[in-house]
């Protein structure tokens, strides 16, 4: 898209009022106006999307907005992304294939599923599990899809153990098979954990993730 | 002590009336309403002084009773009826005060948090469908195009291969001087089932370049009625081995701007459907209707016509339908979906009206400018 900076900057602050005041059909009418104007769907996805994501977070751990209200706006992006599914899975495959998930007890997912469809915009196949998946559940998928990688969310600090868990499960079954972890809750800590397993590797933010799969 | 006792209460009641997110309503032993805090207010209406208490209620079967539930004092869940319009439910108490007493009324917050975290579970799982949905819709739309691909290359592989068959059956029949009538007929059965052939690779080939997106309109303007005559006669021989009439008044219509070889191919598709499906001595009649912005070709004949709920069917590919051709001629179920798809592509209109036992008329409808399609 021929958008200046400004103008994005604009849009974001129209839509980040939208999401804060619920304003969903606003939201949509904001998306919709952007991809109308060809933007680039990494632009959406990172200036807009998952900008305003932050920000509520930021927000609500500030006590100036309700956890309702993050509710909210978590589930309006769900529900806007949709709007960008038949361009995102329109562009031509590479052939590689990945299953994206969150962990058992994981129950913020819309991260995980942005992985799942940047990888999707870099022509992946990826098949996204959801929230709160069992090891179990995440085994036999991956024993199913065959997959090249692995992702997965982890959103809850305390659920690290659990992370672990999987991981250890996936080396088990899997040994040779990547797998890509990230997600808000190593923020406070806990990355160096993953060295621990040798096909793991710890991806600091989605702009990371995405230079490592287009070096695949 | 007892003043310090009665500011706190004061200072307590002055913020559960005006600040706190409870219903609170002060009833008179009639059971009227004589304060409000400010939160029922908001919910239930500014007027809400003065209502006798029992007509705020949704009370479908009239089995509140006022009395019995001030003796009780036993919590319980009422729903109350809201301006605009959606009830909403309190666990409300009664507190006896002197004559009067006080209803209080307030969330279940951990109901409350039970559907939001319902809600949110579900919309999740309404977008993940909706994802895998989108998914799957993008690899069929991929499969799509990999086989209409594939079509468009084996008929055009085919094509060769059938036209050195049809020549090399041609070459035999004139110069097989010496063949018995037998082997005679038997060429002559395998030249028309080339035939057959080569024209179903042909829809074949169409259909693909249709369904790729690749149907090229090459407009020019054209005299349409002589396109349309040009068509009858020749399709006159194939009908007259069937000893069918092929009626067509000459009109002219004057010209239509069109592709001429596309707009021929449909009326064509229109005749030899109909002779396929007419039987022996009947009449087919091709009639032309105009008007200064539009022109319209019908082919009417007298066959066994379709029956009504198949009639949809006929211009999708390979939509056949239960009524056979009179004398078991072949079809590829392809032309009239190659007809529909170039008709509208001229921002044209295609269809058909036919009744069982009265005929079939088949029509379409062409602006004599280029539409913008």
């Amino acid at each position: 898209m021929g958008e200046s900076q400004p103008d994005l900057e604009m849009f974001y602050q129209r839509y980040l009022y939208g999401l804060l005041d619920g304003d969903r059909a606003g939201c949509q009418r904001i998306v919709q106006e952007l991809l109308d104007r060809d933007i680039s769907l990494k632009d959406l996805y990172y200036h807009i999307l998952q900008r305003a994501l932050y920000d509520v977070g930021d927000l609500w751990e500030q006590n100036k907005i309700s956890v309702a209200r993050e509710h909210m706006a978590t589930a309006m992006t769900e529900h806007l992304l949709t709007m960008v599914y038949p361009r995102i899975f329109s562009i031509p495959r590479c052939g590689r294939r990945a299953v994206v998930s969150c962990i058992a007890n994981e129950f913020h997912q819309l991260g995980a599923k942005m992985v799942a469809d940047i990888l999707e915009l870099h022509g992946w196949d990826a098949f996204f599990l959801g929230s709160n998946t069992p090891v179990s559940d995440l085994v036999s998928m991956v024993r199913e899809k065959r997959p090249d990688l692995v992702c997965l969310s982890l959103s809850i600090q305390f659920n690290l153990p659990a992370l672990l868990t999987t991981l250890d499960h996936l080396g088990k079954a899997f040994p040779d098979l990547p797998v890509i972890v990230g997600g808000q809750a190593f923020r406070w800590g806990g990355s160096e954990r993953i060295a621990d397993y040798p096909a793991a590797r710890y991806a600091s933010s989605i702009y990371v993730l995405e230079e490592m799969v287009m070096a695949w | 002590m007892v003043n310090s006792q009665i500011l706190r209460d004061t200072v307590l009641a002055a913020y559960l009336m005006d600040c706190s997110s409870l219903i609170i309503l002060r009833l008179d032993v009639q059971g009227t309403v004589r304060e409000a805090s400010s939160y029922a207010r908001s919910v239930l209406g500014e007027n809400v002084t003065g209502m006798f208490f029992t007509d705020l209620l949704v009370d479908f079967r009239k089995t509140f009773d006022l009395a019995q539930f001030r003796s009780e004092l036993a919590p319980r869940l009422l729903s109350f009826l809201t301006p605009g319009g959606m009830p909403q439910t309190f666990r409300v108490s009664y507190l006896p005060c002197g004559k009067d007493g006080f209803m209080v009324g307030e969330h279940n917050a951990e109901e409350f948090e039970q559907v939001q975290s319902s809600m949110l579970k579900l919309n999740q799982e309404m977008a993940n469908i909706s994802r895998e949905l989108q998914q799957a819709n993008a690899e069929y739309r991929r499969i799509n195009e990999q086989k209409n691909q594939f079509l468009g290359m084996a008929a055009h592989d085919l094509r060769n291969p059938i036209g050195s068959i049809i020549s090399y059956m041609a070459l035999l029949l004139e110069d097989g001087d010496g063949l018995s009538p037998d082997v005679v007929n038997i060429l002559k059965d395998v030249s028309s089932l080339a035939d057959f052939m080569l024209y179903l690779v042909n829809s074949l080939l169409d259909y693909s370049i249709i369904e790729q997106g690749r149907l090229v309109i090459e407009y020019n303007w054209t005299d349409f009625g002589l396109l349309a005559a040009h068509t009858v006669a020749v399709n006159r021989l194939m009908a007259q081995r069937k000893g069918i009439r092929l009626e067509c008044t000459p009109v002219d219509v004057g010209q239509v701007y069109c592709d001429i070889h596309k707009v021929k191919q449909v009326i064509n598709n229109f005749l030899s459907n109909a002779i396929k499906f007419s039987p022996r001595n009947s009449v087919i009649t091709l009639r032309l209707v105009y008007d200064p912005a539009h022109v319209r070709l019908e082919v009417a004949d007298q066959g066994p016509g379709i029956p009504q709920g198949e009639q949809e069917r006929l211009f999708k590919p390979f939509g056949r339908t239960s009524v056979k051709a009179s004398e078991g001629e072949e079809s590829t179920g392809l032309g009239l979906a190659i007809s529909r798809r170039i008709v509208e592509s001229h921002g044209g209109t295609i269809g058909v009206e036919s009744e069982l036992g009265q005929g079939s008329l088949f029509w379409f409808e062409l602006p004599r400018r280029k539409a913008d399609v």
